[in-house]
């Protein structure tokens, strides 16, 4: 099941200074908000979001268009959150692979934790493992349809799939567990 | 309420409280924006960017004055010809060396009639490439979408796509060049035929499972890689190091 068609109507210019510009305008927001997603560090998020702009300001000349700009920029997001926290990872104490989405129950501000005990849903999903967790995040936040997840985590689609409906019989089961226990 | 209700109605959820609760102030504000506009004017008038053009320009000082004075004696010559007209061109006067420039003007064959030596006229215009600057533009030359790769060494900036040997409006190849400055570029080919070797002699490395050949000078930075695959030929040359140009083709991926 795909998310309700969200075709970019946004026309970028062809040269790449503007085409920065508007590339940060209209998606700055959502890739700092990706990178968060994926560390779990805001000032971490920060720098990665400023690189990710740098990155497609200087390969703009060999993107064709074959996915959209949206995809493309998630698809660099995700490659450097991967990267960083690697590097992250190999310099601190090993840890469980598991855990390389950013934000987790165990890990994560007092603040955010609070915050989150008050929602519905999305403390559930954050306490998904972390693929599950970051299908979910793909599919509902960005609203990325299922071929185009599998192009910005380099997955194949069917994979994809699987792992979204995977994710809702998970959340479902949380959820029905919530609701009994109350 | 239907699965896709259900679904979406989750997805409403699930996006609002993330709105609310863990991205309400995440926002990529000016000043973001800025450090990104920075870092981008930073890579390219770094300190080592900075030095070269700084180069560059007093290297320009010197050669415009050459130029100057090169101008000078040319428009002299010129003038001197064009004003001075002998009575009779056949009239050589005693004491005068011979008038090459001239002679030579008068003389020289027109291209592609008899006697000229200038090379074949539709091979000369076969070589020279036609200059593009977008990737469609290059697919459309090519017929193929090109392997542009997506590593571009620090400092470096794109500058073109070259298309060669057109034959009925299609390159057999294209060239990506990459500089830093006037004098410092790496250009990644690929090509429908094999590329001509820019040295005699390779070593052979394993890129990934792939045959890649490899030349570096001893005393510099140049470097060649070439390899081929699926019936494309390709190649990277430039000031830049085995190891930079082993990221580049290791980003190249079709």
């Amino acid at each position: 099941m795909e998310p309700a068609g969200r075709v970019e109507q946004i026309r970028f210019s062809r040269e790449p200074s503007m085409a920065l510009e508007e590339m940060m305008t209209h998606y700055g927001t959502t890739v700092l908000r990706t990178a968060y997603f994926y560390t779990g560090d805001r000032h971490l998020a920060e720098d990665i979001s400023q690189d990710v702009f740098v990155r497609a300001y200087r390969n703009w000349h060999g993107f064709r268009g074959d996915s959209s700009v949206k995809t493309w920029l998630t698809q660099i997001t995700v490659n450097l959150c991967r990267d960083r926290m690697r590097l992250r990872m190999s310099a601190e104490e090993p840890t469980d692979p598991d855990s390389l989405l950013g934000i987790q129950p165990a890990s994560a501000e007092d603040e955010v934790m609070r915050r989150l005990s008050r929602s519905a849903v999305l403390q559930h999903v954050m306490r998904l493992p972390a693929k599950y967790r970051e299908a979910i995040y793909l599919y509902y936040y960005l609203e990325l349809s299922t071929k185009e997840i599998a192009e910005a985590i380099d997955a194949p689609e069917g994979t994809v799939r699987g792992t979204i409906h995977r994710a809702r019989q998970l959340l479902a089961k949380q959820l029905r567990k919530e609701e009994l226990e109350r | 309420m239907s699965e896709p209700d259900h679904d979406r109605q989750l997805g409403e959820l699930i996006k609002s409280e993330a709105d609310e609760l863990l991205f309400d102030d995440l926002h990529f504000d000016a000043r973001l924006k800025e450090q990104v506009r920075y870092k981008i004017s930073e890579e390219r008038t770094g300190p080592v960017s900075q030095a070269r053009k700084e180069d560059k320009i007093r290297f320009r000082w010197s050669k415009s004055w050459l130029y100057g004075v090169s101008a000078a004696i040319i428009a002299a010559i010129v003038i001197t010809t064009v004003i001075w007209q002998p009575a009779d061109n056949d009239e050589i006067v005693a004491g005068d060396p011979p008038n090459l420039i001239m002679g030579g003007i008068e003389n020289a064959p027109i291209p592609g009639t008899a006697g000229w030596t200038g090379g074949d006229l539709g091979t000369m215009a076969a070589m020279d490439p036609v200059i593009v600057f977008f990737v469609e533009e290059a697919d459309l030359l090519y017929g193929e979408k090109v392997n542009v790769p997506t590593y571009m060494i620090e400092h470096y900036d794109f500058r073109e796509f070259r298309a060669y040997d057109i034959t009925d409006g299609r390159a057999a190849k294209i060239a990506i060049v990459y500089e830093e400055d006037l004098s410092r570029q790496y250009i990644v080919t690929e090509s429908k035929t094999e590329i001509e070797k820019v040295y005699d002699e390779y070593d052979m490395i394993d890129l990934n499972g792939m045959q890649v050949y490899v030349h570096q000078e001893w005393d510099t930075s140049n470097v060649e890689l070439r390899w081929s695959s699926d019936r494309r030929y390709y190649s990277i040359a430039g000031p830049i190091g085995v190891e930079e140009a082993v990221k580049i083709a290791e980003s190249m991926s079709k």
